[in-house]
């Protein structure tokens, strides 16, 4: 406590301090509310920049881009279905219905909230165990352990967006078999390549993002106008009520634990962590089947838990020197810039850009309650534009964005033709969160389980000597036995048998 | 045909896609199937996996699919799920997009990617624009015109203005040019110079 008001009182008095928390809030969350170009690329445009700032700046100017950017993604999300960042995907599931049934302002409401809520909830259990926790958590979480918490979420996300069952685990099997393509992780030979140098490098998963969300909800909406079926989503700006977040605190705390426990493994992050709080969601809920259709719980449970892995991210750079993602990676750059080695002594050579940097964050979170709210009640009347004038727009945003990532006309191939596959299979009842799931950990997850096989002499039933591991493939085969079951007595209830 | 025909067909449409992709991707895996000293399963093994869940999750689909319509055939009570899957995919192949108009909508940003390397970005974007705004119906030409410029305008701002990022500029002599010189008088219009 007492370093965290030493903290504060640094940052507070210290206009330079002030003036770059300023900075990062605002450009972290337009920079995460524009498609394509995500906090990464601000993170990128900024980093050789901060060679002239002092590290307790720099390394807190990162941290305060990383926790609005990783919100202002939502507002996209939820308004257009266009997700402003891989972290902010699952908040299209519900958010973007919300929004077609004239609820957007409840859904931001809840984003904003949930957002800076997770963030501070995860603020403060960075700042009271982060040595202990980065500890442990590194320690026990080996490739095998990863490798089952990601086929947990898999089974989890079978389960979710899709008409049926099979239809979601094939939609998962799609975007684990996109994951493929590229250079393999184990002895770097091309896979499905068709000979293209371009395809080596793997499908990034942002044009596939931009294209299922973004381009399919143009050529639906566009459909519907040719069709002259469309009715324009009503600009509400009824935000939730305290009754609604009371009803929602289990799902509030249990993303709020997921999205930090995510937040600590190296290379899981904030995107894992909004999947599987919005899964644990669905798997908790009395009624899973309003999910995808506008529930509010939703937007909730991968709201709090992207914005609750922010801190915890923090947790092994800061006290073992690994990045848990892209901008936790720059942020190590600027350690190393500056010539210093973040670890467990960083706390006590230099307790300033700790606390300073604890407290940045914290802060950070309270402002977006703040500004939040306001972008919310102006951001919202971007509804009143018809989508006819938008729809070049949006078409343009993601070209440019998908463009932009790796300055590769084929990624925009690529986009579109996610865009014109995933229009497609909404008609036929496949997830579009099942795919990008897939894809997102398909690498990881195959990559783990390499690791997992050649620390394990390629003996299955090591998974079961480590109990971490097998509790969580174990609650991932009941997860899949549980819906298979409920999916099978559904039918029979209904045929009467 | 019966009633179930048509949810009959599209299932098995359904399978004959999973099986043929399957096919077709491990057939493909044989191009990288070469042994591995630091891994045994190999780079194949993988995909290879995957590709195996997918013919067994097709099938299975099919199977269930196959049973239900068979039931719901035989007695008056109908699985809700089976009759609104059953009702959305009869729906969705009666609205396939068969009209001009929706195909420009899948055909236009793929003529305009086709053009992007040739003609440049700056060129032919406003054009797409203006052809995709058509398309949804807009007609009053002050707002063809106006919605055209502010989204053009908007997208040379942020991105070619702040953000300097190199957008396509063709590789036809004369386009190159046209468009190299859009990119110098964006810049220096909005520089205020």
């Amino acid at each position: 406590m007492e370093d965290f008001l030493q903290g504060t009182l640094l940052f507070v008095t210290d206009p330079t301090a002030l003036l770059v928390f300023a900075c990062g809030l605002l450009g972290g969350m337009l920079f995460g509310a524009i498609p394509g170009v995500n906090m990464l690329t601000l993170g990128a445009v900024i980093l050789p920049f901060t060679i002239g700032m002092e590290p307790k700046h720099a390394i807190m100017l990162f941290s305060v881009i990383y926790v609005s950017g990783v919100f202002g993604g939502a507002i996209t999300a939820i308004l257009f279905n266009i997700p402003g960042a891989p972290e902010n995907a699952p908040t299209c599931f519900d958010g973007y219905p919300m929004t077609q049934q004239g609820r957007a302002g409840k859904a931001i409401g809840a984003a904003v909230s949930c957002s800076a809520l997770g963030g501070v909830g995860s603020a403060i259990l960075m700042m009271a165990a982060t040595p202990a926790i980065a500890d442990w958590a590194v320690h026990a979480f080996g490739p095998p352990e990863v490798f089952a918490l990601i086929f947990f979420g898999l089974c989890v996300s079978a389960s979710v967006g899709a008409r049926t069952l099979w239809k979601g685990w094939l939609s998962v099997f799609l975007g684990l078999l996109l994951a493929t393509v590229g250079t393999d992780p184990a002895g770097g030979l091309g896979r499905f390549d068709f000979g293209s140098y371009y395809l080596l490098a793997g499908i990034h998963f942002i044009p596939l993002i931009l294209g299922f969300f973004a381009i399919s909800e143009v050529f639906t909406q566009a459909e519907k106008i040719v069709a002259g079926t469309r009715e324009r989503p009503k600009a509400n700006l009824e935000f939730p009520s305290l009754r609604e977040f009371w009803d929602l605190r289990y799902t509030v705390s249990r993303s709020m634990g997921l999205g930090f426990f995510a937040g600590i493994l190296p290379g899981i992050g904030a995107t894992l962590a909004a999947f599987l709080g919005y899964n644990e969601a669905v798997r908790w809920s009395k009624t899973p089947e309003k999910f995808g259709k506008g529930e509010l719980a939703g937007v909730v449970a991968s709201e709090t838990a992207n914005n609750a892995a922010t801190g915890a991210a923090m947790i092994p750079l800061l006290a073992l020197g690994l990045p848990g993602g892209a901008l936790t990676a720059m942020m190590l750059g600027i350690f190393q810039i500056h010539g210093m080695e973040p670890g467990p002594l960083i706390f006590i050579n230099s307790k300033e850009l700790v606390w300073i940097t604890f407290s940045a964050m914290f802060f950070a979170n309270l402002a977006i309650l703040g500004l939040g709210w306001i972008q919310t009640k102006t951001v919202v009347h971007l509804l009143r534009v018809p989508f006819r004038w938008l729809a070049p727009g949006i078409l343009l945003l993601a070209t440019v964005g998908a463009f932009a990532l790796r300055n590769l006309l084929v990624d925009v191939w690529i986009m579109y033709l996610a865009g014109i596959v995933a229009y497609f299979l909404r008609k036929t009842g496949y997830s579009a969160a099942g795919i990008v799931l897939g894809l997102i950990l398909g690498k990881i997850g195959e990559s783990m389980f390499i690791k997992s096989m050649q620390i394990m002499d390629y003996d299955f039933l090591g998974f079961a000597e480590r109990p971490i591991a097998a509790v969580l493939i174990l609650a991932g085969v009941a997860t899949m036995v549980a819906s298979a079951v409920r999916h099978f007595r559904r039918s029979r209830v209904a045929t009467g048998g | 045909m019966d009633a179930s025909g048509k949810p009959r067909l599209t299932l098995c449409l359904e399978w004959g896609f999973w099986v043929v992709l399957a096919a077709a991707g491990y057939w493909l895996t044989f191009e990288f199937d070469e042994p591995l000293d630091i891994y045994r399963f190999g780079a194949s093994g993988w995909p290879r996996f995957i590709l195996v869940c997918i013919v067994v999750g097709a099938t299975v689909q099919l199977i269930l699919g196959l049973q239900k319509g068979r039931r719901d055939a035989a007695g008056p009570a109908i699985d809700s799920e089976t009759a609104e899957q059953a009702g959305g995919e009869a729906e969705a192949s009666a609205r396939l997009p068969v009209s001009p108009r929706l195909l420009g909508i899948f055909v236009l940003p793929l003529a305009y990617l086709l053009l992007l390397p040739r003609t440049g970005f700056f060129f032919t974007t406003p054009f797409f624009i203006l052809a995709f705004l058509w398309i949804l119906q807009v007609r009053r030409p002050r707002l063809l015109i106006g919605v055209t410029a502010t989204v053009y305008g908007l997208v040379l701002l942020v991105f070619v203005r702040l953000f300097y990022v190199a957008l396509p500029v063709g590789n036809w002599p004369v386009f190159y040019d046209v468009n190299n010189w859009i990119v110098v008088a964006v810049r220096s219009l909005f520089a205020g110079g």
